[in-house]
């Protein structure tokens, strides 16, 4: 081992990294093959195997670890440049003294610690959408659909369900809309028909007089009741700023007061966050329909300006040389040719 | 930003906290009394010195200043009611019930579609007229 580290050490100063990596490498195993330490299960026939085996433990599990750049050993096995950073550790000549047994116990458990990932990975079936992937599933819809001539528009159908995909295929199949109304997303259940909770379930006061339906009637009666709420905070809190400079034991009736008003506040927000949906949506399709509206106008602004500058060359050609539209041009410049030629000869 | 609704629960939540605050403030910085004429206040600032000092303790703030701070917190209240208030006037669509949202929807859904069709169109013509720009560019010989 000692030997070993001497050897990398050696090394000229101009190498590059992976050609340090693939020198120790070389080295390592060099050194793995010759010397009988490297377990008590190796046998002379197969250190390399084991060590392999070995090394590649430890790869998995520092699968997570910063550095993900493969190299290539030369026995055709990927390591990761982490592994073998954690083969040679900051300070070899300590380690030169200790055996490889405890060397190797030292990588397992390093990457244990540095494991918690700020995110958790991607679902492994992004993979499976590579460029040969969604072509070849492309032309089997193309194959399965019944009108092969109309487009696919996947805004507002589903694509054909094929039901026998190849295994690498499979993911590349949109899931079937929720029909319960339940879905998951990272873990949780969600119900779509969530109905939002009415004050009376929640054991809160109801302060105002519900608009006769929340999503029917005009709802500029909404704006006044919140503006009463919001102006029944502010004289409740002046309240309980006078309860509290004459008797602070009393603040809990007109705390609970203030709370109530809170909650109903939110309460009729929330209520009204399907409009409000809606309403965004409308405000969206009205941009929508500008930037439309705008391309179309500077595309066909842009259309008529060359038109009009067709229009002069044509013009221009026709004046030259009195010939017939179009061809103008073309044969005006072969005279203009065969008149260079003359000149030159 | 954040859409209008979830501004005005926003700043619905800022008022309850300055609510708290300033109820805080008064609670921490108001001015000591004596109940009666042969009372002192007594002086906790240097006995405590160095030790543990309560949470609970009143720090009394100089008279003007206490006033100041007073005065500040108020109008940061009704500077947030004013907000809260402009915020439900502006509400999106207050005038509109989800039949006249519907109908408008559908309207510019087929509006879309048409300005679509018109802008695939121009686009077609582009084409064609760029198609002849070219041509007309490629039979230019340069003498």
């Amino acid at each position: 081992m000692r030997m070993f580290w001497w050897n990398l050490l050696q090394l000229p100063s101009s190498v590059s990294a992976s050609e340090v990596l693939h020198f120790s490498l070389a080295k390592f195993w060099a050194w793995a093959l010759s010397s009988g330490t490297l377990g008590t299960t190796t046998s002379p026939q197969q250190p390399r195997s084991h060590l392999n085996k070995q090394l590649e433990f430890t790869t998995s599990r520092s699968n997570r670890r910063l550095l993900y750049t493969y190299i290539q050993c030369s026995s055709k096995r990927t390591i990761r440049i982490s592994s073998i950073i954690s083969i040679f550790p900051i300070e070899p000549p300590h380690l030169a003294q200790t055996s490889t047994g405890t060397e190797l116990q030292k990588m397992e458990e390093q990457p244990e610690a540095r494991l918690a990932a700020s995110f958790p990975a991607p679902p492994p079936f992004w993979q499976s959408f590579t460029e040969e992937n969604t072509t070849l599933i492309s032309s089997l819809r193309a194959s399965q659909s019944v009108e092969p001539s109309k487009e696919f528009d996947p805004s507002t159908t589903l694509p054909p369900r094929i039901l026998d995909l190849p295994a690498e295929l499979r993911y590349l199949q949109p899931p079937e809309p929720p029909a319960e109304g339940v879905y998951r997303c990272f873990g949780d259940a969600y119900d779509l028909n969530n109905p939002l909770p009415s004050l009376e379930e929640q054991d809160i006061q109801q302060l105002y007089i519900p608009p006769s339906s929340p999503n029917a009637g005009k709802h500029s009666d909404r704006a006044l009741i919140l503006k009463r709420i919001a102006k029944s905070l502010l004289l409740n809190f002046i309240e309980l700023v006078g309860i509290m400079s004459i008797n602070p034991e009393h603040y809990a009736e007109k705390i609970q007061d203030l709370r109530t008003l809170f909650i109903n506040f939110h309460h009729l927000l929330n209520e009204y966050r399907p409009h409000q949906a809606r309403e965004s949506l409308i405000l969206m399709m009205q941009d929508q329909l500008e930037k439309s509206r705008a391309e179309t106008k500077g595309i066909m602004e842009m259309k008529e300006k060359v038109e009009g500058i067709l229009e002069g060359l044509t013009k221009t050609g026709l004046g030259d040389e009195g010939k017939g539209m179009g061809g103008g041009m073309v044969e005006g410049g072969v005279d203009v040719w065969e008149e260079l030629e003359r000149e030159f000869c | 930003m954040a859409d209008r609704l979830t501004q005005l629960q926003d700043a619905v939540d800022q008022l309850a906290n300055q609510f708290v605050a300033s109820i805080y403030y008064v609670n921490k910085h108001h001015d000591l009394q004596t109940l009666s004429a042969t009372d002192s206040v007594r002086d906790t600032k240097k006995e405590n010195e160095g030790a543990q000092r309560d949470p609970q303790d009143v720090e009394p703030l100089p008279a003007q200043q206490f006033k100041d701070g007073q005065r500040e917190l108020a109008q940061d209240l009704i500077t947030k009611e004013q907000q809260i208030e402009f915020l439900i006037s502006v509400l999106p669509g207050l005038e509109n019930s989800e039949k006249d949202q519907e109908r408008m929807i559908k309207q510019l859904e087929e509006d879309l579609k048409v300005a679509e069709e018109q802008r695939k169109q121009a686009l077609k013509e582009k084409e064609a007229v760029l198609a002849r720009l070219e041509g007309v560019l490629r039979n230019v010989k340069r003498p």
